[in-house]
């Protein structure tokens, strides 16, 4: 190596290593990334005990890569350098067609089983109530056609969760089967493609199919008045994938004219008259919008003169669909079973819900240890 | 510590770069040594203990050997004391519980095993300490005096954890008065940046492919078998390889120069000369302290035999307490016992491309005794590689993995041999483009480095912090 070309590669290799080193340092330390979506490590408390097990120096190397500078720079990088190299996926996110993205599903294990036989459990001790089974499939199952060529062969198929689920629990509950509803309507966005829920037009035959099963007569789709909040929504699969070249999704507002009501949530203690947040629409995932997120319970209450009541276990899916559910009761608290720790048949009996609805992401009832907490 | 992650490129190395080199001549042994106990400890506050345990012993039997030169007895009595050690310390640490459980499963004992977390570089620092003793034994070198410069010697950071197996002879020289010169330097720059872009850009991206492929025994096809061994073998060589171009790299930033660890091992023709190419210290260090004092292969068949159970034992055992390690190893005793007696000659008789395809197949079949710690799975896994399982050829899960590795395969395929050497040695030759190769070799250092820094900001991602709904 000569002289001068071995002074420009130490000069530019010191700089590169002090001035990113010291860079990342000096910039102030971020509480989590909204391009990623999660939060980051933050600097480690030391303590003598932390330091001795290699707790400490592992967790301080976790917060320098977290809070190194232009984190979200590099983390574009690599996804752009993964799509050069012609890999459709990153982050087990599959690239689709048509900026479509999908979820690599990995096929479950014993703890699905034992979800299943949890709400076996549940819905027996529950025999004089009806209790509906609502689970939503995700979108590669309505889309296989806009997954990468041959990636479906590598991510286990939702409809086989439904399916199990239902023939596990027939007798046990009142199977709402949506699946083929949602293929029928395809064409009509009935799912984001930068994120894992199904989009309020995809939740309307949702709730058309239980309402059907549940003997009420549903709105009709003509009767909802369409409104587009944000045509810049990135959701969680554009936040995985890190890919900038996928275009924005648009969230739809389907509205139905409703005499007033009012929304209570249980953390807060506040009680809104909208199912809709619009504040979260000024901050990166803009799905919130709907109930401002997931809280351990919601009640919600209406001047609806029927009287009927009805619980409904969810996750995140049922978010965009229980404002349907209003037309038609007087009261609807929709339970996180992720956050909520008390009893459940108390508090079934204590506030005499008469239906029971069970609303999740195939994903949810595949991987999701919550389902023990009904028991 | 390893060298890529974020806190030793960005942290651990400027302030190493800046204390070493602001070190007085005669303090850059001591600065290095503090240095090297930090990065030690950084990952294994207590087995610092143990390291310098090691450089003590081993420190004071060199000075005995010295004083016993001329009592052949003591010398010897002090050597058997110093290999009893080492030998101890790393049976201890390494492979108790593999005897602990092997026992248990032969005479049906239930005796509980230690569980002790294994020593980060045990197996190299060990080997350098025990290459030290015999040498002065031998009379090869002179015993060091300072415990300072023998210190160094055991704990140097950059070849500590990984390798390559830095013989004292080696750096006898250097520990003592060693020149630093920019054209070292830069030399160290570019062949640390070359290996920190195998480990992160090659190593990690096609190991996802091996875990992919023997995730789901089931549904393992013959050709994903084959695609998945492929995977390991090439995830392997340039982890390790890419790290001992670190290493290298490293030591000649500070001045020393440590031997080649690797040699382009894919293109061997036969298992001798894979070895030949292999982690070359390794071998060499079985070759003079082992295989050379049993009699070599200047012996009858019977004696050569054997000679060649007991090295291919060791190294088999050498890198792992666990029987499909020692398996490995005899794998290749075998098959190097097999070419000495006939084999050889007819690797070396026959169209060329043959005998490459021989030590492919040879090798990854013996990738499989590696990769895969317990029997069942190694038999499933052969089974399949053989069309015995039945997953049946191939499935669209292939398909689509060979999609989106297919690019990667071939820079591998490329990186693995002496293509882009070759290409650039024919560059240097043609007059009028040589001086635009110092420029475009600079773009691809900056360039590979740029994105090395992207897949180590990315590696961190963590799924358990990530808040899904």
């Amino acid at each position: 190596m000569t002289n001068k070309r071995a002074v420009w590669l130490t000069v530019c290799f010191v700089a590169y290593i002090v001035v990113f080193g010291a860079w990342s340092l000096i910039t102030p330390d971020r509480k989590l990334s909204e391009f990623e979506n999660r939060a980051l490590a933050q600097l480690p408390q030391f303590t003598t005990a932390k330091l001795w097990d290699g707790r400490y120096t592992s967790q301080m190397e976790d917060y320098l890569a977290d809070q190194f500078v232009n984190r979200d720079m590099w983390v574009g990088i690599k996804s752009d350098a993964e799509r050069t190299l012609g890999k459709t996926e990153n982050n087990n996110v599959f690239f689709g067609q048509h900026n479509y993205l999908f979820e690599r599903f990995a096929a479950p294990d014993g703890l699905f089983h034992r979800n299943v036989e949890s709400i076996r459990t549940f819905a027996k001790r529950h025999q004089d109530t009806s209790v509906y089974m609502l689970i939503v499939p995700q979108s590669e199952a309505v889309y296989p056609d806009m997954l990468p060529p041959y990636a479906s062969a590598t991510s286990y198929s939702p409809q086989k969760v439904i399916d199990h689920t239902f023939q596990t629990l027939k007798g046990d509950i009142v199977p709402i089967p949506v699946l083929d509803l949602l293929k029928a309507h395809r064409q009509e966005s009935v799912y984001f493609r930068t994120d894992h829920h199904w989009t309020m037009r995809g939740a309307y035959y949702g709730y058309e199919a239980f309402a059907r099963a549940a003997g009420l007569e549903p709105v009709s789709l003509n009767a909802l008045a369409s409104r587009v909040l944000s045509d810049t929504f990135y959701g969680t699969y554009y936040t995985k994938a890190n890919n900038k070249h996928i275009q924005p999704d648009t969230i739809e507002l389907l509205e139905q004219p409703l005499p007033p009501y009012q929304v209570c949530y249980s953390d807060s203690q506040t009680c809104t008259d909208s199912f809709y947040h619009l504040d979260a629409l000024k901050q990166r995932d803009h799905y919130a919008v709907f109930f401002n997120g997931n809280r351990a319970w919601t009640t919600i209450t209406t001047s609806n003169p029927s009287g009927r009541s009805i619980a409904v276990f969810k996750d995140s899916y049922a978010n965009d669909f229980v404002p349907y559910l209003a037309k038609h009761y007087t009261r609807i608290d929709m339970i996180d079973m992720r956050f909520f720790r008390d009893n459940v048949d108390d508090y079934l009996k204590q506030h005499q819900l008469q239906d029971i609805l069970l609303l999740y992401g195939a994903k949810t009832v595949a991987e999701d240890d919550i389902f023990k907490w009904l028991n | 510590m390893v060298f890529s992650s974020v806190v030793f490129l960005f942290y651990f190395l400027p302030f190493t770069l800046l204390i070493y080199f602001a070190a007085p001549r005669r303090w850059k042994n001591l600065a290095l040594l503090l240095i090297s106990l930090v990065f030690y400890a950084w990952g294994e506050p207590v087995y610092i203990a143990l390291l310098l345990f090691s450089a003590v012993i081993d420190y004071a039997n060199g000075l005995l050997l010295d004083h016993f030169s001329d009592r052949p007895g003591w010398k010897r009595l002090t050597l058997i004391f110093s290999l009893a050690v080492n030998v101890g310390v790393l049976c201890f640490f390494k492979y108790a519980d593999f005897l602990i459980q092997s026992m248990n499963g032969a005479f049906g004992t239930s005796v509980a095993p230690l569980d002790l977390p294994l020593p980060i570089g045990i197996s190299f620092y060990t080997f350098q300490t025990m290459s030290y003793t015999i040498d002065v034994y031998r009379g090869r070198c002179k015993a060091q005096k300072s415990f300072i410069d023998f210190a160094t010697f055991v704990s140097m950071f950059p070849q500590l954890v990984a390798g390559p197996i830095v013989r004292y002879d080696i750096v006898e020289k250097e520990l003592g008065s060693r020149t630093i010169t920019i054209e070292k330097f830069g030399y160290g720059i570019r062949r640390f940046i070359i290996g920190l872009a195998k480990k992160t850009l090659l190593a990690n991206n096609i190991g996802m492919l091996w875990d992919l492929s023997h995730s789901d025994m089931s549904n393992l096809t013959t050709v994903g078998a084959w695609i998945g061994i492929i995977a390991f073998a090439f995830q392997i060589y340039f982890d390790f390889s890419g790290y001992s171009d670190m290493a290298i790299g490293l030591g000649s930033m500070f001045g020393f120069h440590f031997p080649e660890n690797f040699k382009h091992p894919f293109i061997s023709k036969s298992a001798s000369e894979f070895w030949r190419r292999w982690h070359m210290t390794l071998g060499s260090w079985f070759r003079d302290y082992v295989y050379f004092p049993l009699g070599g292969s200047r012996v009858g068949k019977g004696r050569l035999i054997f000679n060649l159970f007991v090295v291919w034992f060791l190294t088999g055992l050498w890198h792992g307490a666990s029987w499909n390690f020692v398996l490995w190893g005899l794998y290749f005793g075998v098959l190097i016992a097999i070419e000495k007696l006939f084999l050889g000659r007819f690797l070396a008789w026959v169209w060329p491309p043959l005998s490459h395809l021989y030590l492919i197949i040879a090798m990854l079949l013996g990738w499989v005794l590696f990769a895969l710690e317990d029997m069942t799975s190694v038999n499933t896994y052969m089974r399949a590689m053989l069309g015995f399982h039945s997953a049946g050829m191939i499935n669209d899960s292939i398909i689509y993995d060979l999609r989106n590795y297919g690019v990667l395969l071939i820079v591998l395929i490329i990186s693995a041999t002496p293509v882009m050497s070759r290409f650039v040695a024919a560059w240097n030759r043609r007059v009028s483009w040589r001086r635009a190769l110092p420029i475009v070799d600079f773009i691809v250092m900056g360039g590979l480095l740029f994105i090395s820094t992207a897949y180590l900001i990315d590696g961190t991602y963590n799924p358990f912090l990530y808040f899904r709904f």
